[in-house]
């Protein structure tokens, strides 16, 4: 694949799911996670070109992504939610912030139980550098 | 942006807990928890009669090796919690205890098993560490190591970094045995830092140095040399400094695991799989760089030569180098594997190491340390 998907887009969050049900370093370290996860961005109004959507939502078990959408429905709840700004969501993919430290510093917000999901930060690990490997086309 | 989080004082000279007076009054405390265990108590009592006779001091010396959380929440009720300050002077076991009664006492409706890095703690009480091992790091560390019934948890919060630290190497044990298991487990904080996959310019720089104070010092600290116990109680704290700001990795959650499964102490349990991580992470050419650099360093020329190196450092300190050497038989290894490799891919610190750990590897590297 070439051709650059922007993040985000029905797209970009569907081959996301395709690669992290490839990824052999995913299928490995999310083994034993079974919950549901919103991925949120904020700060979207300070960008020149309106996203598509804010959130979208991964349904993960055992390793693998078994499905994706779109969330449109705001109170939509799910047992985890990572919030960032999307300036830090492109700094995480794009490598530039290790998540495990976007979470500690603050730059990335956890809901959920955050001890269960510190056990679970190698699957993080392995979820960014899936997010890596898609051709990524941002927002400005 | 990194968040780097030191102890905001720490004093290095060996038999300066006998004019520590001034320090505690310059930061107006008056009245001190001292928090120990009982063989502690007997070596630095006398020392420190003079000193605490300036103070409001109730001591509890009832500290076990691997506390256990049950434990922590009982004791925690009974002490008196209007100090304004908490001293831990022991081990790593004895401090960790110190941070968890801390929180207890602070937030007496929290569960220690939730204590995690993203919230914020604010305490009122000032921890002061005075580490009598060379060492956990704990003195300088924003981690606890604590048992939850027959497995090891790993918490961690910036704001149980100790306020003070007093290193007096003047305290710390002759026993062989622990000079050997605490300065392993100093030596593996050190590489573990390196490794981290948050590691820093600055976590290197101290984890490098450790490397190299305690390859050239533990053994001559383990014969009584007092120089060599200076520079080890020194670099035990320097290694703490670094695991605290980047994290611990992958022998850990290994260690953790087989040392709460088979009752192994944490410096030996961890030191068994050091030279397995070493391996298994240059597969990451980053990490490669790095190991061959502290390989240099020591005076090897490539990393096969310094895990050789460290076997032969581990076999004149007393360090089981195989799993078999502590007497635990190839069938019960394979009889509790599953749950060692689950505890394992569980553990917090796994999410540190540079290379993705699944539970293939684990199993693996279980085998191989046999």
């Amino acid at each position: 694949m070439s051709e650059k998907l922007l993040f985000p887009s029905d797209e970009w969050v569907n081959e996301y799911c395709k690669r992290l049900k490839e990824s052999s370093d995913y299928n490995k370290a999310g083994k034993g996670w079974k919950e549901p996860i919103i991925f949120r961005m904020t700060e979207i109004e300070n960008l020149k070109q309106k996203p598509p959507f804010d959130s979208f939502i991964l349904y993960l078990s055992d390793g693998i992504c078994e499905k994706c959408s779109v969330v449109t429905d705001p109170n939509m709840e799910a047992p985890y939610k990572l919030t960032a700004t999307y300036s830090n969501w492109k700094k995480i993919i794009d490598g530039k912030i290790n998540p495990t430290q976007a979470m500690l510093t603050g730059q990335m917000k956890v809901e959920g139980n955050v001890a269960h999901l510190l056990r679970y930060a190698s699957a993080a690990i392995a979820m960014v550098k899936v997010a890596q490997s898609i051709p990524t086309q941002y927002l400005e | 942006m990194s968040i780097f989080q030191f102890p905001r004082k720490i004093i290095f000279q060996r038999d300066i807990l006998e004019d520590i007076t001034p320090t505690l009054k310059d930061e107006k405390i008056s009245s001190i928890l001292v928090i120990t265990d009982k063989i502690v108590r007997g070596k630095v009592e006398k020392k420190l009669s003079s000193v605490l006779k300036n103070f409001d001091v109730i001591v509890y010396d009832d500290v076990n090796p691997e506390p256990e959380i049950k434990q922590i929440e009982e004791v925690s009720k009974s002490l008196r919690s209007n100090v304004d300050a908490i001293m831990a002077m022991g081990g790593g076991s004895v401090i960790d205890f110190a941070k968890s009664v801390l929180i207890k006492m602070t937030y007496p409706d929290k569960d220690l098993r939730d204590v995690n890095p993203f919230e914020k703690l604010d305490f009122r009480i000032k921890l002061i560490a005075v580490p009598t091992t060379s060492g956990t790091g704990s003195d300088a560390s924003f981690g606890i190591v604590l048992t939850d019934g027959d497995r090891k948890l790993a918490l961690a919060n910036y704001n149980l970094v100790p306020e003070i630290v007093i290193l007096d190497s003047s305290v710390t044990p002759d026993s062989a045995k622990i000079i050997s298991a605490t300065g392993v487990d100093a030596l593996v904080h050190s590489f573990e830092a390196i490794a981290s996959n948050t590691s820093t310019i600055l976590t290197d720089a101290l984890a490098e140095k450790s490397i190299e104070i305690i390859f050239h010092n533990l053994e001559k600290s383990i014969k009584g040399n007092e120089e060599s116990r200076d520079l080890m109680h020194l670099s035990a704290t320097m290694a703490g400094i670094a695991f605290s700001n980047s994290g611990t990795a992958l022998a850990h959650a290994l260690g953790h695991s087989f040392g709460s499964t088979f009752h192994i102490v944490h410096g030996i349990s961890v030191g068994l799989f050091l030279t397995h991580t070493i391996e298994f992470n240059s597969r990451d050419e980053a990490i490669k760089s790095k190991y061959e650099k502290i390989a240099r360093m020591l005076g090897f020329s490539d990393i096969s030569s310094l895990i050789e190196g460290i076997i032969f450092l581990y076999r004149k300190i007393g360090q089981p180098v195989r799993i078999r050497e502590l007497g635990i038989q190839e069938r019960d290894l394979n009889a509790k594997m599953e749950e060692l490799v689950s505890k394992a891919m569980m553990d917090s610190e796994i999410a540190f190491n540079p290379v993705i750990a699944g539970e293939d590897d684990l199993r693996k590297i279980f085998t191989d340390a046999f």
